[in-house]
């Protein structure tokens, strides 16, 4: 049976539900959601500032003042937020011939595609991450690949306002810069990370905790961690490293947005202060519309979309490694 | 996306307002503690930075002015002015040089 404009309200009722389903399985398996700090905001710029450490307290004897301490200006970095969306258009034809399934079909897809399109521009960040040159983000867009410090997101020498001549590193090192997957880069950089010290020298532990890899790689990276012996060794050590980090692999780290391979880039990173370093900011959450004007001989046209803006923050607690395949 | 690209200038934490050191120039000056203006200059080891310097010692002890591009920020607010343009502390050292250079 055809479906009328009296059906419409039923159909945008339905195409709701699938829509709500298509999203909760989206978000229930997709990474970026669980890595980046997803929030809401209702700025258009959102400005972020990033401060380096203040230093700490100082003993203060009886009847003192408390200390002033030297307030340094941070660094501050905007997050813009850009509009996304596609038009779900249910034509004559479907409703003419009662193509329910083609009309759920495109809901499904349409929604499908636009999250993970979503987590593709989370994953970018970190696979273009190691330069500073602008990249081709999932939507075809030309986008800025610079953090808060006017760098690479991962880079040897991570500047701050306090004193200029303390940088920091969170490209992982172990012999170079950039190691292929193995026991031993994780050692080092996990105890790089540990012994991290803030340009005012106060030591801020960072705990490397999670191992973000493609899935190319989940086999090996589970060995290493879960293993109860060292992996591959001889002397039937103890594992060290068993229980001590979680393994996610990502697919979208396989490849970047322009189609490069990246399947063997590796990152780490100390999961109660990722949020710091990632954000995701929306305006407007991702949602379906019914279109306001509905005509008797025409397309209806649904629509998907939202407002969000990704930042990059202060980066010390996620260390990557762009390494090409062994 | 959008850093504060004069505030990161003025402390030479980037070559120029969107251009980043590379890891070369990074290298110089934080490892090898060559001064900005040097490694902007293109020196990227300490041999570059001392013969660079010799330079610019040779030049001065002969009388002769400094290169642009060594002169501070004020010198060069100042040699702009007198050549007769308007500036304001907002202009960059590389604007105030091309300005410079465009009424030579």
């Amino acid at each position: 049976m055809p479906i009328t404009t009296k059906d419409f309200p039923a159909l945008t009722d339905d195409l709701q539900d699938i829509y709500n389903e298509a999203a909760k399985n989206s978000i229930s398996k997709l990474v970026g959601y669980q890595v980046f700090n997803v929030s809401d905001t209702d700025r258009l710029t959102y400005d972020h500032l990033i401060l380096h450490g203040l230093g700490g307290v100082s003993k203060v004897a009886e009847g003192s003042d408390l200390p002033n301490k030297v307030i340094n200006e941070g660094d501050s970095v905007t997050w813009t937020q850009e509009y996304y969306g596609a038009i779900v258009p249910v034509t004559k034809k479907m409703r003419k011939f009662d193509l329910h399934n083609q009309i759920a079909s495109i809901v499904r897809t349409i929604t499908d595609g636009s999250f993970n399109q979503i987590d593709q521009a989370f994953a970018d960040v970190l696979l273009n991450g190691f330069s500073a040159s602008n990249y081709t983000d999932p939507y075809g867009e030309s986008v800025s690949a610079t953090g808060y410090d006017g760098n690479a997101f991962f880079m040897a020498a991570h500047t701050n306002d306090v004193d200029t001549s303390k940088t920091f590193s969170n490209l992982i090192t172990y012999e170079t810069v950039n190691p292929v997957p193995s026991r031993e880069a994780i050692v080092e950089q996990r105890a790089t990370s540990r012994k991290y010290k803030d340009p005012s020298g106060v030591s801020r532990m960072i705990n490397l905790d999670t191992i973000l890899c493609s899935p190319d790689y989940e086999d090996e990276f589970l060995r290493i961690i879960n293993s109860s012996q060292i992996s591959g060794g001889f002397e039937n050590d103890i594992n060290p490293l068993k229980g001590k980090l979680k393994v996610i692999p990502w697919e979208k780290l396989a490849s970047n947005s322009a189609g490069s391979d990246t399947s063997s880039y590796w990152y780490m990173y100390d999961s109660s202060k990722i949020g710091e370093s990632l954000r995701a900011l929306f305006a407007e959450r991702p949602s379906l519309d019914a279109p306001d004007q509905v005509y008797k001989n025409k397309n209806w046209d649904y629509s998907i979309d939202f407002y969000y803006a990704i930042g990059r923050g202060f980066n010390p607690y996620i260390v990557g490694s762009n390494s090409t395949k062994s | 996306m959008g850093c504060n690209w004069s505030k990161l200038l003025e402390k030479n934490r980037v070559k120029a307002v969107g251009v980043p050191w590379s890891s070369e120039e990074a290298d110089a000056l934080y490892k090898l503690k060559i001064p900005a203006d040097f490694v902007r200059a293109g020196c990227l080891t300490r041999e570059d930075y001392k013969e660079e310097l010799e330079g610019v010692e040779k030049a001065k002890e002969k009388g002769e002015e400094k290169a642009l591009k060594y002169m501070l920020k004020d010198e060069l607010i100042e040699k702009a002015v007198s050549l007769g343009n308007t500036v304001t502390e907002e202009a960059t050292k590389a604007d105030l040089i091309a300005l410079i250079e465009s009424v030579k």
